[in-house]
């Protein structure tokens, strides 16, 4: 009945206001994810979604983003994303781009290179 | 400033072409519609502020698709200060977040020369740096010229950095965006498909826009089925995203699509079974649940836990 989808729904709704994702114990929709993902990469990430979302959440906080948005930016993620920035957040391209100085800097050691060449 | 900027982009570029000397780039294969040369109006430039590349190209690419956004506050959602800079991941987030597909480009120069003469700004990701000191960068593919004679001087244009229209040879960006993986991507309409876009990729943006935009996934969904009306996932997303928004006829006529064109699919008999039960349509909703636990596969077991639940005895109250 519909009182029992809107208790469901209110418990994804506040789950997700927590940060949280409901594990689906409970089966009742499958969703587009899961259904589209092998079952390996459901198992797994069934184990360890809720984990990767904490673990990168806490890392952006500690790399500079304020809290409400670190939880906004965990949340944005798809699973594998999530799982990505978890395992990689130190070493993914970052793309930002150099600064004056680095231009010349860099500038300079093209030009060494080319001469030592 | 910019004529250092300029100077210093020539010197690095040439470093790197000297570092890889037989570079070669892959054969453009464009179709005949693609022509020799293209610019995508209707774009104003945005320049960066100091390590904000990601935002100030973002902030481009999505005020061309219709939706302008200040690059400061893109820079909220996906500048990582201990990084200086932004990662592609949370591009393609904050891009779902306003509502669009975010499309990776297959990782080929014709890719984005495509969807630049169709009218689409390419967001592309370039390695500035030197071997051993990678400088990731943001840019925007703008528009393009091949000249195709000998030389080969054919040209990229791109908004970069502080630079309107920057103008690179095709063979130094190509090695540039060799070196960060040769990653693109587009700012898609929900209602539009990206120039080159593919069945199974498109597909999984679209699901990945669901998470946590489902109107927006609910009509990509339908734009993808449009082009591939067989796609399961597709016609299973759009029941899921209706059912999301609280849409039941609609979630009952995708998912009953999804099962007729695709009988042996668990998936669409089971989420139509659930979508029946809770409309307290006690027999469909069994009937259904039937044909989900005979069409077995991996989800087999949330099957079989659905149709216990439609046949068990109903509730003496339930709220």
């Amino acid at each position: 009945m519909k009182a029992r989808l809107a208790k469901y729904c209110g418990i994804m709704g506040l789950a997700v206001a927590l940060g949280l994702s409901l594990p689906s114990a409970q089966a009742v929709m499958i969703g587009t994810q899961e259904a589209a993902a092998t079952q390996a990469q459901v198992d797994r990430a069934k184990v360890s979604d809720f984990l990767n979302r904490a673990s990168v959440q806490e890392r952006l906080l500690a790399m500079g983003v304020s809290a409400p948005w670190a939880q906004v930016r965990a949340q944005a993620l798809t699973d594998q994303e999530a799982r990505l920035l978890a395992q990689r957040i130190d070493s993914l391209p970052a793309g930002g781009n150099l600064s004056t100085t680095e231009w010349i800097l860099v500038g300079v050691i093209a030009i060494l290179a080319a001469v030592v060449i | 400033m910019r004529p250092w900027l300029v100077l210093a982009a020539a010197l690095v570029l040439s470093a790197c072409a000297s570092f890889a000397p037989f570079h070669r780039l892959p054969p453009l294969s464009l179709g005949p519609e693609v022509p020799a040369q293209a610019r995508v109006g209707g774009l104003r430039f945005i320049p960066q502020e100091l390590y904000q590349c990601g935002p100030a190209t973002l902030a481009m690419a999505l005020a061309k698709a219709g939706r302008p956004v200040p690059a400061e506050r893109l820079a909220d959602e996906i500048y990582l200060p201990a990084r200086q800079g932004s990662l592609q991941a949370e591009i393609l987030s904050a891009t779902r977040r306003r509502g669009f597909v975010a499309y990776p480009l297959r990782p080929a120069l014709a890719a984005v020369l495509r969807e630049v003469a169709a009218g689409t700004p390419v967001v592309v990701l370039q390695d500035l740096g030197l071997p051993l000191l990678p400088r990731w960068h943001y840019a925007l593919a703008i528009g393009y010229e091949l000249v195709r004679d000998e030389q080969g001087r054919d040209e990229l244009l791109l908004h970069s950095g502080t630079q309107p229209a920057l103008r690179l040879g095709l063979r130094a960006f190509d090695a540039s965006w060799a070196r960060a993986g040769r990653w693109a991507m587009v700012v898609a309409p929900p209602g539009r498909l990206p120039a080159t876009a593919e069945e199974i990729p498109y597909v999984e943006a679209v699901v990945a826009l669901e998470r946590n935009r489902p109107a927006a996934a609910r009509r990509a969904y339908a734009t993808a089925l449009k082009r591939w009306p067989a796609n399961l996932a597709a016609r299973l997303g759009l029941g899921n995203s209706a059912y999301a928004l609280g849409d039941w006829v609609g979630a009952e006529a995708a998912y009953r699509r999804a099962a007729r064109d695709h009988p042996r699919a668990g998936d669409a008999w089971n989420n139509l079974a659930q979508l029946l039960y809770e409309r307290d349509r006690r027999a469909e909703a069994k009937a259904a649940a039937q044909r989900a636990v005979r069409a077995g596969g991996p989800r087999l077991a949330a099957y079989r836990q659905t149709l216990a639940e439609v046949q068990a005895p109903r509730p003496a109250s339930r709220r």
